[in-house]
C-alpha cells in the first residue's frame, strides 16, 4: 500500500472539477472520476480491511465524509445543467402568442331577454314572483275586468287583433290581464311580475311592430299606498337604468286610479337631457278589485307596466324596432 | 290640443310666466308635449336676426333641381348668398330672411349651412317656419314697401306662445280653452273670470218655432239638442283678433258666421254647426238614424255612404250633417246666406266614434263629441254664438229656443273619507287643504271631521264619479313630486316556478354553446304548414287564426318555431353568412276547446352550414345528424334531464332517415335531425341545416332527477376493457349497447362506443364499432375472473342476440 492520499486535497479537486463541468457529459467524466470503481476514493473504502485497526476508523470516516461532498456536489451541478438546458429548450420554443387563441364560442341572448332577466331578478330580489298568462285571451280579462268598457276604441278591429270563431277572443294588447288571472287564482297579498308578447295591430315600421314586449307588475296588500308605487317604481328604474331622475306625472289609465305617466331623464347622443317616458302605473282601480271579487275597502295596491323593447331600444341605442324580430345574426351576436 | 297663451290669460289671471306654467300643466297632469312660439321669439338678438330682404337674383343651384341660390340684400353693405328651395322665390321679391343666430319658433338656433356645396348665409322664411301656418305653399311674400334691412319683428303681429297639450280621454271638459283656464285656476290659484255668457237682444220677428220644426228621434244617441235661428245675416270676413286666434289654435279662417261656431268651439269645447236655412227641406231638423244606404255628399265634394246606426241631422228629405262629425254641401253657409239656424248639440260618445271610425272620418267636431259633452254645455256656447253673430254679423236673433233634451239622472253627491285619501296616496293631507282643492275645481265641498260630502260641478260630471276620483284630483293637485317614496315591507316567499327554471337554464346553456337567441314573429302564414310537408290530416294544421289579420303573412299563430327560424336563416344566407347556430324559446298556439288556446313552450335550434369557432389552426365542421342529437342531449342534460336519441321517427319535415326522437325516462322530450331538402328548398334555404325541438312542458315533466347518490368507485381499482364487434349495419349502436349492459349486470358500470367505422377491411353490409366496457363494484376489488366473466358475457350476448363478431 503506497500509503493513504490525502482526503481532504482529493475532496478539493473533485469539487472544483464538477462545478468546472461545462455539460452533463463531462459532469459524467468527473462523476467516474472520482466515485467510479476504479477512482481512487472508491478503491479507498473498499480497502479499509487492509488497513491497521487503529487507521481504519478514521480513515473510514473521513473517506464517506469526502464521498457525501462529491456526491452532493455532483447533485447540485446536474441540477444547475438541467435547469440551463431546459431554460435554453424553452427559450428556443418560441410562439407568437399574439395570434388568436382557441375560440370558445359564445351565443347571445336577445336584447329583450337580456332586459326581462335583469327586470325579473330585480323584483325577485324584492320578493316578487314571475307570474305568467296566456296570448290568446278573452276580451273580458283584456278589456272589461280592467274596466275598459265594451265600445272603447281599444276593442276595435283597427286596434285589436281577433281571434277567428271566438266571442271576443283576441291577442292580448298588454300584461295586464295577468293581474286578472293572478288576482283570480287566490286572496292577496299579492306581489307578481308577468314579462311577455303583447299584440296591437300596427303595421310595421321602425318604430312600430304589432308583437312587442310588456312586463306588468301588480302588487296588492294591506296598507299599500301610492308612496309604495313611488318607491317600488323609483328603486327598480334606478336598479335597472343606473342612477338618474324619476319623474311620475299623472296620466290616465282605465284600470288605476290615481294613474301615472313615469319617465326617466335621459342624455341622448347628442348631449340634450330630456325626460323619457318609460311606464304607465297607478293605484289599483277598485273596480278592478270589485271585478275579481276582492274587497277595495280593506286592500290596496298599485300596478305598472313598461315596453321591454322600449327598454332594450333605449339601452342599446337601437333606431329600429324592426331589428329585434329579423334573427339577422349581424344583430343579435352583438349582444354577447 | 293647441293652446294659444294669450287667449288664455284673458280667462284666468296666472302670473306664471309661459315656461312656469307649461310646467305646473305637465306636472298634474296636462302634459305639454311642446312648446312653440307662433312668430319670431322675443330673445336678445332676434330683432337683429330677422330681416326684410329684396332677393337681386336668384340662379339654379349647379348640383340640385330644386334649389336656387340667391342674391338677397339685408340691409347690409354687401349682399348675401342664400340658397332656398321654395318653389315660389324668385328675383325681385320681398322676403323676411332669418340670419346665422336667429332663435326659431321651436327654440333651435340658426347656423351657418352648406347645401349641396353650396354656403347659405341665412334662411328665407315661410309661414310655416314661423309656426304662423300648419303648411305653406312656399316663402311668405311681403309687401315691396318695406325697406330691405328693417326688423321682421315690427312687420309680422306680435309673437304668442302656444302649447302643444296631450289631454288625457277623461278630461273632455279641458278640450275648449276656458275649460283649461278653469284648470290653470285650480292648479295655481289664480283668479278664474267667469265666461260672458250674456245672451244678444233677441230683435227678430215671431218665434223659432214661426220657421223651423225640430224633431228628435233618436235621443239615445243625441241627449240634448238645441237650435236657434238668425235673420239679416252678413257672410263676410272675420276680424283680424279672431282670425289669428283661429289660426293659433290651428284652424283656417272660412267666413265670419262658420269662424264663429269654430271660435266657440275652441273657447268652449262644445262643437256648433251653423245650416243655411233657406236651403233646408221644410224648413225642418230630424235628429234619426240614417238609412241604411242613405248617401251624402260631404263638405269635402266626396259622397259617402250610411248605415244605419249612423246619427244624422237631417232637414225634411234628406241628411245634412253626419252628426256631430261632418256637414253636407247642400246646407253650409256661404255667399248670399242671410238666415242661419245655429245648432248646439250633445252626442252620445261612442256612437261617434263608432261612426267616426266606420267612415274614416275624424274632425275637431267629432275628437270633442267622442269623449261626452255634458248638456250643460251647449246653452253656454249657444249664448256666446249668438251675440258674436250678433256683433260680427249683424244678425238679429228670433226669439224662442229649439231645445229638446232627454232626461236625466242628477248625479248626487259623493263622499270624500279624509282616511281614504291618506290609504290611497300614503301622505295625509289636511281636510282644509283637500277642500280647498275641490273646491277650486268647482266643486260644492260640505266639510266635514271624517268625511267631505262634495257635489261635482256640471262640467266634471262624466269623469268625477266615486270618491277615488276625488282622492286622484287631491293628490294630483297636491303634487305626486310631493309624496315620498317609500319600498313596501313584504315578505319573500318569491322562486321561479320549475318550468321558468328550465327556461331559463336552455336558453344560457345554447348561449354557452353558441348559439344567438332570435325572437320572431309568432303570427306566421297558414302556408308554412304545406312548406313544412305536414300530411293533410296531421294535427298541427289545426291553428289559431286571426280574424283581421294585417297580412297573409301573419294570418295564423305559429305551431312551430321550425318556420319562424327557418327564415331567419334564409335571412342570414341571403346576407352572406353561410355558417350560423341561432336558437328561440317561445310558445306555439293549440287551439283548445275553450275558444282559447294551449299555449305549450319549446326550444328550437338550427344549426347551418358550419357554425362555430374558425380559426388559423381550426376549421368546424359541417352540420350533421349527430350535431342535432348532441346538441339535445346537452340541452337536456342542462335542465337535469338524460336524454337518449332513438331511431326510427317519422318526422315529414326532417330528413327520412337522418333524424331521432329525444327520450328520457320514457317520454319523448325531442326531436333532432337534419332538415329534409324539400323543406329547405320551400324556405329557399341552402343546406346542411339540422334542427333540434324540444318540448318544455315535458322537460320540465320528466325534471331533474332525484339527488344522485354517491357511489364509491375511488377507494377501489375500476378496469376498462375494449371490444371490437362487427356487427350488421343495421343494428344500431344504442341496441347494442343495451344488449351488452343487459347482460354485463351491475358489475358493469357503464358501455359506450368510442368509434364507429365501416369501408376498407369491414365486409360489406357490416359496421364496426369499438364498444368500451368500465367494471367495478362500489367498495370492493374485483378478481381477474369476475372481470372476464363480464366482459365475457357482454360477448357472448352480443354474438347470440345481435349476430356480433369479435375482432381480435
Amino acid at each position: 500500500m503506497s500509503g493513504i492520499p490525502d482526503l481532504t486535497a482529493l475532496a478539493q479537486e473533485a469539487t472544483a472539477a464538477i462545478s468546472d463541468a461545462p455539460d452533463l457529459e463531462a459532469l459524467e467524466s468527473a462523476r467516474v472520476r472520482f466515485l467510479g470503481r476504479k477512482a481512487p476514493l472508491t478503491e479507498l473504502l473498499g480497502s479499509i480491511g487492509t488497513l491497521p485497526p487503529e487507521e481504519r476508523g478514521r480513515v473510514g470516516k473521513e473517506g464517506n465524509a469526502a464521498r457525501r461532498a462529491i456526491e452532493d456536489a455532483l447533485a447540485a451541478r446536474r441540477d444547475a445543467l438541467e435547469a440551463d438546458a431546459m431554460g435554453a429548450a424553452l427559450e428556443a420554443d418560441t410562439a407568437d402568442v399574439t395570434l388568436p387563441g382557441n375560440a370558445f364560442p359564445l351565443g347571445a341572448l336577445h336584447p329583450i331577454t337580456q332586459v326581462a332577466l335583469e327586470v325579473e331578478e330585480i323584483f325577485l330580489g324584492m320578493g316578487y314572483s314571475v307570474a305568467d298568462g296566456p296570448e290568446v285571451e278573452t276580451g273580458f280579462n283584456n278589456f272589461t275586468a280592467l274596466n275598459t268598457p265594451e265600445g272603447h276604441p281599444a276593442r276595435s278591429e283597427s286596434d285589436t287583433f281577433f281571434i277567428e270563431g271566438g266571442d271576443e277572443v283576441l291577442l292580448r294588447t298588454q300584461t295586464s290581464p295577468v293581474q286578472i288571472r293572478t288576482m283570480q287564482s287566490g286572496p292577496p297579498p299579492v306581489y307578481v311580475i308577468a314579462p311577455g308578447t303583447v299584440y296591437r295591430r300596427d303595421d310595421v315600421d321602425a318604430t312600430h311592430s304589432p308583437m312587442f314586449h310588456q312586463v306588468e307588475g301588480l302588487a296588492v296588500d294591506e296598507g299599500l299606498t301610492f308612496a309604495h308605487l313611488k318607491g317600488t317604481i323609483e328603486y327598480f328604474l334606478t336598479r335597472l337604468l343606473g342612477d338618474r331622475d324619476v319623474r311620475v306625472i299623472p296620466h290616465f289609465f282605465p284600470f288605476t286610479e290615481p294613474s301615472v305617466d313615469v319617465s326617466v331623464s335621459w342624455t341622448d347622443r347628442n348631449g340634450r337631457t330630456d325626460w323619457l317616458e318609460v311606464a304607465g302605473a297607478g293605484m289599483v282601480d277598485p273596480n278592478v278589485f270589485a271585478n275579481v271579487g276582492y274587497d277595495p275597502e280593506r286592500w290596496t295596491g298599485f300596478a305598472f307596466g313598461f315596453g321591454l323593447d322600449r327598454i332594450a331600444m333605449i339601452r342599446h341605442q337601437i333606431s329600429d324596432i324592426r331589428l329585434l324580430y329579423e334573427g339577422d345574426l349581424r344583430f343579435l351576436e352583438q349582444f354577447s | 290640443m293647441k293652446l294659444p297663451l294669450e287667449w288664455l290669460r284673458e280667462h284666468v289671471a296666472v302670473d306664471l310666466d309661459d315656461a312656469a306654467l307649461a310646467d305646473r300643466l305637465t306636472a298634474t297632469g296636462t302634459a305639454v308635449e311642446r312648446t312653440v312660439t307662433r312668430g319670431i321669439p322675443v330673445t336678445q338678438g332676434n330683432r337683429e336676426a330677422f330681416r326684410i330682404g329684396k332677393v337681386l337674383t336668384a340662379e339654379q343651384h349647379p348640383d340640385a333641381d330644386r334649389l336656387r341660390v340667391l342674391s338677397v340684400d339685408t340691409g347690409d353693405d354687401a349682399p348675401r348668398q342664400i340658397v332656398c328651395g321654395a318653389p315660389n322665390v324668385a328675383a325681385g321679391q320681398t322676403v323676411a330672411v332669418a340670419l346665422p343666430g336667429a332663435v326659431m319658433p321651436g327654440g333651435q338656433k340658426l347656423g351657418k349651412a352648406k347645401l349641396r356645396g353650396v354656403e347659405s348665409l341665412g334662411m328665407v322664411l315661410s309661414e310655416s317656419e314661423l309656426e304662423m301656418a300648419e303648411e305653406s305653399e312656399g316663402i311668405l311674400v311681403l309687401g315691396d314697401d318695406l325697406a330691405a334691412g328693417t326688423p321682421v319683428i315690427d312687420v309680422l303681429p306680435p309673437p304668442g306662445t302656444i302649447l302643444e297639450l296631450e289631454l288625457t280621454p277623461n278630461r273632455g271638459d279641458c278640450q275648449g280653452i276656458y275649460g283649461i283656464a278653469r284648470e290653470v285656476h285650480a292648479i295655481t290659484g289664480a283668479a278664474l273670470h267667469d265666461l260672458d255668457t250674456a245672451p244678444p237682444p233677441e230683435d227678430g220677428p215671431g218665434q223659432v218655432g214661426d220657421y223651423v220644426s225640430l224633431r228628435v228621434e233618436a235621443p239615445d244617441l243625441c241627449p240634448r239638442y238645441m237650435a236657434r235661428v238668425l235673420l239679416d245675416v252678413t257672410v263676410g270676413p272675420s276680424p283680424d283678433w279672431m282670425v289669428r286666434r283661429l289660426e293659433a289654435a290651428g284652424m283656417r279662417s272660412i267666413n265670419n258666421v262658420v269662424d264663429i261656431t269654430n271660435y266657440v268651439m275652441l273657447l268652449t269645447a262644445q262643437p256648433l254647426h251653423a245650416f243655411d236655412l233657406d236651403r233646408l227641406a221644410g224648413p225642418a231638423i230630424v235628429v234619426r238614424r240614417a238609412g241604411e244606404g242613405e248617401r251624402i255628399v260631404t263638405l269635402d265634394g266626396q259622397e259617402r255612404t250610411l248605415g244605419g246606426d249612423h246619427l244624422v241631422i237631417a232637414d225634411a228629405e234628406k241628411p245634412a250633417v253626419i252628426a256631430g262629425i261632418f256637414g253636407a254641401e247642400f246646407a253650409e253657409v256661404g255667399e248670399g246666406t242671410t238666415r242661419v239656424l245655429l245648432e248646439a248639440a250633445t252626442f252620445d260618445g261612442p256612437s261617434i266614434i263608432r261612426t267616426s271610425l266606420g267612415l274614416g272620418l275624424r274632425t275637431e267636431s267629432s275628437a270633442r263629441f267622442e269623449k261626452g259633452q255634458p248638456t250643460d254645455l251647449p246653452p253656454v256656447a249657444m249664448a256666446i254664438a249668438c251675440r258674436l253673430m250678433h256683433e260680427l254679423a249683424g244678425a238679429s236673433l228670433v226669439p224662442g229656443v229649439l231645445d229638446e233634451r232627454a232626461p236625466e239622472q242628477a248625479p248626487g253627491p259623493i263622499t270624500l273619507r279624509h282616511a281614504r285619501v291618506a290609504a290611497i296616496l300614503g301622505v295625509d293631507i289636511a281636510p282644509a287643504e283637500s277642500a280647498e282643492i275641490l273646491g277650486r275645481l268647482g266643486c260644492t265641498v260640505e266639510q266635514g271631521a271624517d268625511a267631505h260630502v262634495v257635489t261635482v260641478p256640471w262640467w266634471r260630471t262624466a269623469d268625477l264619479v266615486r270618491e277615488i276620483d276625488l282622492v286622484e284630483e287631491v293628490g294630483r293637485v297636491h303634487g305626486f313630486d310631493r309624496i315620498p317614496a317609500v319600498l313596501p315591507r313584504l315578505e319573500a316567499r318569491a322562486s321561479l316556478s320549475p318550468q321558468q327554471k328550465v327556461v331559463r337554464r336552455l336558453t344560457r346553456y345554447a348561449c354557452d354553446q353558441g348559439l344567438s337567441e332570435a325572437i320572431t314573429y309568432r303570427f306566421v302564414p297558414e302556408a308554412d304548414a304545406d312548406r313544412l310537408h305536414l300530411p293533410a290530416d296531421d294535427e298541427r294544421r289545426r291553428v289559431v287564426r286571426i280574424g283581421n289579420a294585417l297580412s297573409d303573412e301573419m294570418a295564423v299563430m305559429r305551431r312551430s318555431l321550425i318556420p319562424g327560424l327557418l327564415r331567419a336563416v334564409e335571412r342570414n344566407q341571403a346576407h352572406q353568412r353561410r355558417d350560423g347556430a341561432i336558437f328561440e324559446v317561445g310558445r306555439t298556439y293549440i287551439p283548445a276547446a275553450d275558444g282559447l288556446a294551449d299555449e305549450p313552450e319549446e326550444i328550437t335550434a338550427l344549426l347551418f352550414g358550419a357554425p362555430g369557432a374558425r380559426g388559423w389552426r381550426q376549421a368546424p365542421a359541417e352540420v350533421d345528424v349527430w350535431s342535432a342529437t348532441g346538441l339535445g342531449i346537452g340541452l337536456a342534460a342542462s335542465v337535469g334531464v338524460h336524454a337518449e336519441a332513438v331511431a326510427g321517427v317519422k318526422e315529414p319535415w326532417l330528413h327520412p332517415v337522418r333524424q331521432a326522437r329525444l327520450t328520457a325516462g320514457g317520454i319523448v322530450v325531442g326531436v333532432a335531425g337534419e332538415v329534409h331538402p324539400a323543406v329547405l328548398k320551400a324556405f329557399d334555404v341552402k343546406g346542411p341545416v339540422v334542427a333540434v325541438t324540444l318540448r318544455i312542458p315535458a322537460l320540465t315533466q320528466v325534471g331533474p332527477e332525484e339527488p344522485r347518490r354517491y357511489v364509491d368507485l375511488i377507494s377501489v381499482p375500476v378496469s376498462t376493457r375494449d371490444l371490437a364487434v362487427l356487427v350488421p349495419e343495421t343494428v344500431t349502436a344504442a341496441h347494442v349497447l343495451d344488449v351488452a349492459r343487459e347482460a354485463g349486470g351491475d358489475l358493469l358500470q357503464r358501455a359506450e362506443v368510442f368509434d364507429h367505422y365501416a369501408g376498407d377491411q369491414v365486409p360489406e353490409g357490416q359496421v364496426s364499432l369499438a364498444v368500451r366496457l368500465t367494471i367495478a363494484e362500489p367498495g370492493r376489488t374485483l378478481t381477474d375472473e369476475e372481470i372476464d366473466g363480464v366482459t365475457e358475457r357482454a360477448v357472448a350476448a352480443l354474438r347470440d342476440q345481435v349476430g356480433a363478431e369479435l375482432r381480435s
